[in-house]
């Protein structure tokens, strides 16, 4: 397996502007950015379940850590705090947790108490999504704070290639193939896959499920770069962010 | 890589455990993430039709049906079995992934040469590389290999689950004696896991062969042109079993593999691979635990999955420890490489069956038989000082075996921590201690008599060899205590020479009051620790220690102990008056006058040279003559230990831990202090080591947690571990808030939390709080508090108040260097430039680090900070250079945290100093 041989200039990793990307510009520029704003509301959704569960292990109250991580969002945004990111670091993971802790340091001074549902996504949370969020709180005990947030990005990046694919299988008319063929997406042989099970389950020849799975694991891998290629400033870091990723999940 | 099912538990590709996240259930996210890795997707397995018939001289087998004979499947292709038509022999044909023939023609070559290499490796437990070759038609890479019969350790453990200590023993010696050899010739695996190991069947250690396949050919299949890369080869592994230098594409040697093997070996044993808990990389040791796994085999796993490689034991160690060791060896441990302090014991003796093997029907063979230890007694008494009275039986009967050299008895802090309350489990204990024989007892005491009952129990067959109740006057305790010490020493075969029978017989005291005093005095300097209750615990023994010379004045232990209360409380900078030193200096000759020849007495004269005068060499000499005395004494080595810190010869102090903890594996004392040494080498991964060791033996010992969480805090500047430890100690107990004051002063000041700054304050009331002999007292971090949230009215105040009682301290003892530099310290918080600096100055010139390797650093880091502080940050960071490159406790969780470094934030040359100790700046 030659994996010394990167893919050169896959066109997932270059698209001119990711969302990152674009926050940091408008950082740059000085001047009001919607798009800059929509691209950061667009991250907060996808992220925000990190940022609510690392409050929670560190101790702060459910409706504290809602108000807090609600209030962080809406000031970021508001204020376009994004624009201290640091380029250097150019993570958007980084980023986030430095500018919350900042944000919980001022917010415990009093200073800039944030109350719920004062900014322009308040629909971020609903109940269902904090209850399932909620049943990890102690489970997250078992980690410092740093890595139930590191652990809980990755988790999340997870969800929003899956959130992707389970939209472009459902438009394709294949909700269930999806379904059926997700837990193999990780792998890279048929060795462990029962075609023949599947295949009298979904009423779809085994030949035709190998095409399914390669085709599928393919798309799989290229969504996952693109939504890493979001939170990182140059397409080359996509592979040590993921490798970063890996390890804590590993060695945390 | 195979598809990462889910099975509610663990992955099946990985082995790790699947969670549930903050976003759902969705498998196994090591495998997913790994997916998305360049170079990790590869075309499917190619179909069965696209298999060719033959490559080379290769015929690959088919089934009945047809169908290739396939024997595995890896990351780097298919294996079937084959048949080599030239000799007429079954092989291992393994079929490289279909489009590694894409990269071309200097890959090709590349994968020749490496697997030219990698097939020069002969090992009996290495599955032989019979050929490399690459079919010119199609391109197609291939490897014909031994044909092994049997299964991967992956397949038999998902077939019948962990396996037993001894298989895995037996297992790892196998595996081991090839990555001897491997080292040798500069092999790397570089892709060892369960599933590359072979095992014949068969659950008896001593019939089964273990063949390790694919050596090499990661390294052939990954290396590039990139000349680095080719080193490091890229990452084809499992991630689970990979080294983390594999995972960040570090290079790589031998030391990977033995990371990888450390991980096998884990997964063998539980069914787990051993992935920790949080940012600490702590691992998840209860798996261990639960597994029944010797504590010494534990101790080894640990120190092969340490994360910096060089923590690492070499595979030669590794044999070693493995190999069954002749009986006169086992008490000497001979330890090479300072990374195995982790497990300082010899292996072999602890290398028992605890769960699935049957109970030995005769003595195990590799234990001594004139081992012992002798646990707390039980006190069936009532009424104050009963549990001291019981403590010392045990304690004197202790110290009476431990003066026959023919046996070798367990330190006290060892087995202390067996005290009666829970049931014993002497089999394990003995296991633990690596001991044959235990002595467990109790005292009672009635109406002027006392009643001592021993028992002297094997604790390799779990027998009683003997047992004695005896009743006597008190004042003949003494008399039983030594009969009680022969006796054993007959049960045990122990000749005893007639000095020893002498000091046996001799008592300490004829005055069983000052002996209770002296118990109890012993137990708090045994606990003191230099937290800010440290003073306290030294004040308290010194006063009953004097009580106990008073009632008896030819006490010598009393003496020597006494001497060590002053001794110690001068060193470390709580009372540096002349009287405390003439109190510590009077105890020494006393003991001396009274027994010119007593071990004891030249011990302690050795600590008081050291502590008192820093003459290094002159302590060496007295401690000499203990050692030849007390060649047993662990205190002898940790001692030893202590004097080559301070002359920053760390490797000799390295050795002389380990020593002491060959002697006293359980003294969580000499394992905190091992730690430490290893965070001032900024060996942050080996001190979490030990220290995760330690809390092992003392889960609830509030030091210890607390140091293990500021080894964090320094190593990744991450305060939530310490954060954690105080919140959960004081919401168990708040009683423990002053003991934990000095850490919660710091962890505010680093968080700038100014409310828990002042809470900390209020519990640190008296105390006093710094590193080492840098003892800060409450005024200057009152002032320092201040100062950090910009109230300068309350600081100044705070300062010249802090100054005038620290000039008095510094006019009390002109030649204590610290004390000194602390006014310093306290001047540059008034303003004072040049008298900071010049007091600062005079005292680094006073005790300079080739004086005192610790506190002189810390001088230099007040200087540091001085400069800091008034103006000067190039001065600053010249010193700041000079001591971070060298072993001290300035670490990147300080610089990075600290309120102390606030005025050099941002500067280019500080931030480069901090980034300098970041974790992975391959310093």
């Amino acid at each position: 397996m030659p994996v010394a041989t990167r893919e050169p200039n896959a066109p997932d990793e270059h698209f001119v502007a990711t969302r990152w990307t674009v926050v940091l510009a408008a950082g740059d520029s000085n001047l009001a950015s919607d798009r800059a704003s929509e691209a950061l509301s667009e991250l907060c959704r996808i992220y925000w379940r990190p940022l609510y569960l690392f409050l929670r292990r560190e101790g702060i109250g459910s409706e504290d850590a809602q108000d807090l991580t609600q209030g962080f969002f809406v000031e970021m945004i508001r204020d376009r705090s994004y624009r201290r990111a640091d380029r250097e670091k150019g993570r958007f993971r980084s980023f986030l947790l430095g500018a919350l802790r900042h944000f919980v340091a001022d917010a415990r001074d009093g200073e800039q108490a944030q109350k719920r549902g004062g900014g322009k996504i308040r629909e971020l949370f609903d109940e269902s999504a904090i209850a399932e969020v909620e049943a990890q709180v102690p489970t997250a005990q078992n980690w410092s704070a740093c890595a139930v947030f590191d652990r809980e990005w990755a988790a999340a990046l997870l969800r929003q290639t899956f959130d992707r694919l389970t939209q472009e299988c459902t438009i394709a008319g294949k909700p269930e193939l999806f379904a059926g063929l997700r837990p193999y997406l990780a792998g890279t042989s048929d060795e462990a896959i029962p075609y023949e099970e599947i295949s009298q389950r979904l009423h779809r020849g085994a030949g035709t499920l190998r095409s399914d799975v390669a085709r599928l694991r393919t798309r799989y891998r290229t969504i996952l770069r693109e939504e890493v290629r979001g939170t990182v400033l140059e397409p080359e870091e996509v592979d040590d962010e993921l490798r970063y990723l890996c390890q804590v999940i590993a060695h945390a | 890589m195979v598809a990462a099912l889910w099975n509610n538990a663990l992955c099946q590709t990985c082995g790790a455990r699947i969670e549930i996240t903050g976003s759902g259930d969705l498998g196994c996210v090591a495998c997913l993430l790994g997916a998305g890795l360049d170079g990790m997707l590869h075309p499917a397995i190619p179909s069965p039709s696209g298999v060719p018939d033959s490559l080379g001289t290769y015929l690959i087998g088919r089934r009945e049906d047809g169908t290739p004979w396939t024997l595995g499947q890896g990351t780097m292709g298919v294996t079937y079995r084959a048949r080599d038509v030239s000799l007429q022999r079954q092989v291992a044909l393994k079929l490289i992934s279909a489009d590694f023939a894409r990269h071309g023609a200097k890959a090709r070559e590349r994968f020749v040469r490496e697997a030219r290499a990698a097939a020069s490796l002969r090992h009996p437990n290495v599955a032989t590389v019979y050929q490399f070759g690459i079919d010119e038609e199609t391109g197609q890479c291939y490897c014909a290999m031994e044909l092994v019969e049997g299964e991967t350790l992956d397949e038999r453990v998902r077939r019948s689950g962990p396996l037993a200590v001894p298989l895995v023993l037996e297992i790892a010696r196998q595996i081991v004696s090839a990555l001897v050899v491997a080292e040798k010739h500069g092999i790397v695996h570089r892709d060892l896991k369960p599933g590359n190991v072979m095992i014949t069947t068969g659950d008896e250690p001593d019939r089964i062969a273990v063949k390790i396949i694919d050596f090499g050919l990661a390294k052939a299949l990954g290396a590039t042109a990139d000349p680095r890369v080719l080193t490091d080869g890229g990452f084809l592994g499992t991630p689970a079993f990979a080294s983390p230098e594999q995972l960040a594409r570090s290079p790589v040697d031998v030391r990977s593999d033995i990371y990888s093997l450390g991980a096998t070996l884990w997964y063998l044993l539980t069914g787990h691979l051993p992935i920790g808990n949080g940012a600490s990389a702590r691992l998840p040791v209860g798996q261990l635990r639960a597994a029944h796994v010797p504590p010494a085999f534990s101790s080894l796993l640990f120190a092969m999955l340490a994360i910096e490689p060089a923590a690492r034991p070499t595979a030669k160690e590794i044999a070693g420890r493995l190999a069954p060791k002749p009986r006169r060896h086992v008490w000497v441990a001979v330890m090479a490489g300072a990374a195995l302090l982790i497990g300082a014991l010899s292996l072999a003796p602890h290398f028992h069956p605890t769960r699935p093997a049957p109970a030995p029907k005769a003595p195990l063979p590799d234990i001594p038989a004139k081992t012992v230890a002798v646990l707390p007694f039980e006190n069936l008494s009532e009424g104050k000082g009963s549990v001291s009275f019981a403590d010392g039986v045990q304690d004197e009967l202790l110290t009476d075996l431990a003066r026959i050299a023919e046996l070798k008895v367990v330190s006290r802090t060892s087995v202390m921590q067996y005290r009666r309350g829970q049931p014993r489990n002497l089999r394990e204990i003995g296991r633990q201690l690596g001991v044959a024989f235990i002595v467990e007892g109790a005292v009672q005491q009635s109406r002027g008599q006392v009643r001592i009952s021993a028992e002297l129990i094997d604790a390799r067959t779990d027998l009683h060899r003997w047992a004695q109740n005896y009743v006597r006057p008190i004042d003949d305790v003494f008399a039983v205590q030594s009969e009680i010490a022969q006796e054993i020493a007959r049960q045990l075969d122990a000749k005893i020479a007639p000095s020893e029978k002498a000091a046996i017989q001799a008592q300490p005291t004829r005055d069983l009051e000052a002996f209770n005093l002296y118990t109890e005095a012993n137990s708090l300097l045994a606990t003191t620790s230099l937290n800010s209750r440290g003073k306290l615990s030294l004040l308290q023994a010194a006063q009953l220690l004097s009580e106990a010379v008073a009632r008896d004045p030819n006490f010598l232990l009393a003496w020597c102990q006494l001497a060590n209360a002053h001794d110690s409380l001068y060193f470390l900078g709580f009372d540096r008056y002349p009287v405390r030193l003439s109190l510590g200096e009077m105890a020494v000759e006393t003991a001396l006058r009274l027994q010119p020849d007593a071990r004891e007495a030249h011990l302690t004269r050795a600590r008081h040279l050291y502590q008192c005068y820093l003459a290094y060499d002159a302590a060496l000499a007295e401690l000499e003559i203990a050692r030849r005395a007390l060649p047993n004494n662990a205190a002898v080595f940790t001692l030893a230990g202590y004097i080559y810190r301070r002359q920053g010869k760390w490797s000799e102090s390295t050795r002389e831990f380990e020593n002491a903890l060959a002697l006293d594996p359980r003294n969580i004392y000499t394992l905190q202090q091992t730690a430490l040494s290893y965070s001032l080498l900024r060996r942050y991964g080996d001190a979490a080591i030990v220290l995760d060791r330690a809390l092992l033996i003392a889960p609830d010992n509030i030091d210890l947690r607390v140091t293990r969480a500021e080894v964090d805090l320094n190593w990744r500047a991450d305060t939530g571990p310490l954060h954690a430890v105080v919140a959960a100690t004081l919401a168990k107990d708040p009683a423990d808030t002053p003991t934990l004051a000095g850490a919660s002063l710091f962890l505010s000041l680093c968080e700038r939390d100014r409310a828990a700054t002042q809470r900390a304050l209020t519990a640190l009331g008296d105390g006093i709080f710094g590193p080492d002999a840098i003892q800060l007292r409450p005024l200057f971090w009152e002032g320092l508090a201040a100062r950090a949230s910009g109230d300068h009215v309350a600081a100044l105040r705070a300062f010249t108040a802090a100054r005038a009682e620290q000039q008095r301290k510094a006019n009390a003892a002109p030649d204590f260097a610290p004390a000194l530099s602390i006014v310093g310290l306290i001047d540059a918080g008034l303003g004072n430039k040049a008298e900071a600096i010049g007091e600062a100055r005079r005292a680094a010139e006073m005790l300079p680090i080739s004086r005192d390797s610790i506190d002189g650093v810390h001088l230099i880091e007040n200087l540091a900070t001085i400069y800091a502080w008034l103006g000067e940050p190039d001065l600053a960071c010249d010193q700041l250079e000079a001591v971070t490159k060298i072993p001290g406790t300035l670490s990147y969780g300080q610089l990075r945290l600290s309120t102390m470094w606030d005025n050099l934030r941002g500067n280019p040359r500080f931030e480069k100093i901090v980034a300098s100790l970041a974790p992975g700046s391959n310093r």
